[in-house]
């Protein structure tokens, strides 16, 4: 098939080198001889043909399978070469251990490992930061809670009365009235020990004082005795007779008031 | 192991030797190619084929030790000047002609035509190892040729290949 224009003519000769294929020199060599750059084109693919061909059979020949076969093998034990640390042997030793010895056996190992390594400074201190920290957290969490007051304390401590809460049957009158009923109790319970107290105190207190001290008749100065000196030696029993009288009286008063109150309790 | 680098040595050195023209250059990549494939096999996708991964690998480290190479000073002993004699340019064959045209591509321009003509590979398969389209690739392809011609005409090696051009 002639080539009818420069333009094919590169076409056709680009594809046949991409291609590899057969090229119909006929073909091209007349387009050529009419065209000077198709002439040099064609020209240029002939001598690279013929270099290339040339090219391709000067290939020298090598053998490095030993070379790098050697190589490789030098490069990995330089690698395995590398010392490993105390901790990595631990580890593989332990490691081991799993595959040969029993569950623990490893465990022991495991936590004697363990052991060491906390007793590495670091770790020490790691611990006793973690302690510090633990306790400062109890800390925040107790003031969180308001302490009881000393009232507080002091009516935890108190006894409470049983009759004090009243029953969930009664209705609101009847409990009302059992409510000033044992404030009553309560109330003439207190009143009696005091009138008691008050009852010793006056009875100690009189019975300190000298039951008689009236003037005994002096037979020496019976006809010539002097009336001032009568006056003057007043016994004391006689001034505080009145006063006797009248606590004697309110000490009645109190115990019949108060034993008429508690009746009903006792 | 031994299997692998016996089976695919050829390849991997073929294309480190192309694209680094130094043989000590090529011996020590292709070796760091199969330790790097060792290393990561791992990775490698068992449901694709295996040359075009091994490939991308070598052609990665290729492009590394050019780089590195770059920034050396280069030999004095391998570089042909253009104005070199007549004499010395009959002692180097076609094919070492080529070998010192391609070390004056850039790299994509290299390895595009390394892979394509040295390996043989199609330019999809060129493509996907050097992770650009193939559009890219054809480019490559041709400016490579066409500079690598160019390169060939200039130093007088024209001269004895038009001749041959005439017997074909």
């Amino acid at each position: 098939m002639r080539v009818s224009n420069c333009t094919e003519f590169e076409q056709r000769l680009r594809e046949a080198i991409e291609s590899r294929a057969s090229v119909d020199e006929a073909t091209f060599c007349a387009h050529a001889a009419d065209c000077d750059d198709c002439r040099r084109q064609w020209e240029e693919y002939l001598l690279l043909s013929v270099a290339v061909a040339e090219w391709n059979s000067g290939q020298p020949e090598i053998d490095l399978a030993d070379a790098i076969l050697a190589q490789h093998a030098f490069r990995e034990n330089e690698e395995y070469a590398i010392q490993p640390t105390s901790q990595d042997v631990e580890t593989a030793n332990i490691a081991t251990s799993t595959r040969l010895e029993s569950r623990p056996t490893v465990f022991l190992q495991t936590a004697k490992t363990a052991s060491d390594q906390i007793h590495s400074s670091r770790q020490r201190y790691s611990a006793l930061a973690v302690i510090a920290s633990a306790a400062l957290v109890l800390c925040s969490i107790a003031t969180l809670f308001d302490p009881p007051t000393v009232q507080e304390q002091l009516a935890g401590k108190m006894p409470t009365t049983s009759h004090a809460v009243p029953n969930r049957n009664m209705t609101d009158d009847e409990a009302a009235g059992a409510d000033v009923e044992a404030l009553v109790r309560d109330a003439g319970s207190a009143y009696m020990g005091l009138a008691r107290d008050a009852a010793e105190v006056f009875t100690d207190t009189v019975a300190f004082i000298p039951e008689q001290t009236l003037p005994t008749a002096d037979p020496t100065n019976a006809l010539g005795s002097n009336s001032d000196d009568s006056e003057q030696s007043t016994p004391w029993g006689q001034e505080l007779e009145p006063i006797r009288r009248d606590v004697g009286q309110a000490i009645d008063f109190l115990f019949e008031t108060i034993s008429t109150e508690a009746e009903p309790t006792t | 192991m031994r299997m692998l680098v016996e089976r695919f040595q050829g390849v991997v050195f073929g294309l480190c030797h192309r694209m680094l023209g130094h043989r000590e250059d090529a011996e020590d990549v292709a070796q760091d190619v199969f330790l790097r494939v060792f290393r990561s096999l791992q990775k490698w996708d068992s449901s694709r084929p295996f040359k075009p991964w091994l490939l991308t690998i070598a052609a990665n480290r290729c492009r590394t030790a050019l780089s590195k190479r770059k920034r050396l000073p280069k030999p004095t002993e391998l570089q042909i000047h253009p104005s070199a004699g007549a004499a010395e340019l009959e002692s180097l064959g076609l094919s070492e002609e080529l070998q010192l045209a391609l070390g004056e591509l850039r790299d994509d321009y290299k390895m595009c035509f390394v892979l394509f003509h040295q390996q043989e590979l199609s330019c999809a398969e060129v493509a996907k190892i050097m992770q650009c389209p193939e559009g890219t690739v054809k480019t490559w392809l041709h400016r490579a040729r066409r500079k690598l011609a160019d390169s060939l005409i200039r130093r007088g090696v024209v001269t004895d290949a038009g001749f041959e051009l005439h017997r074909i």
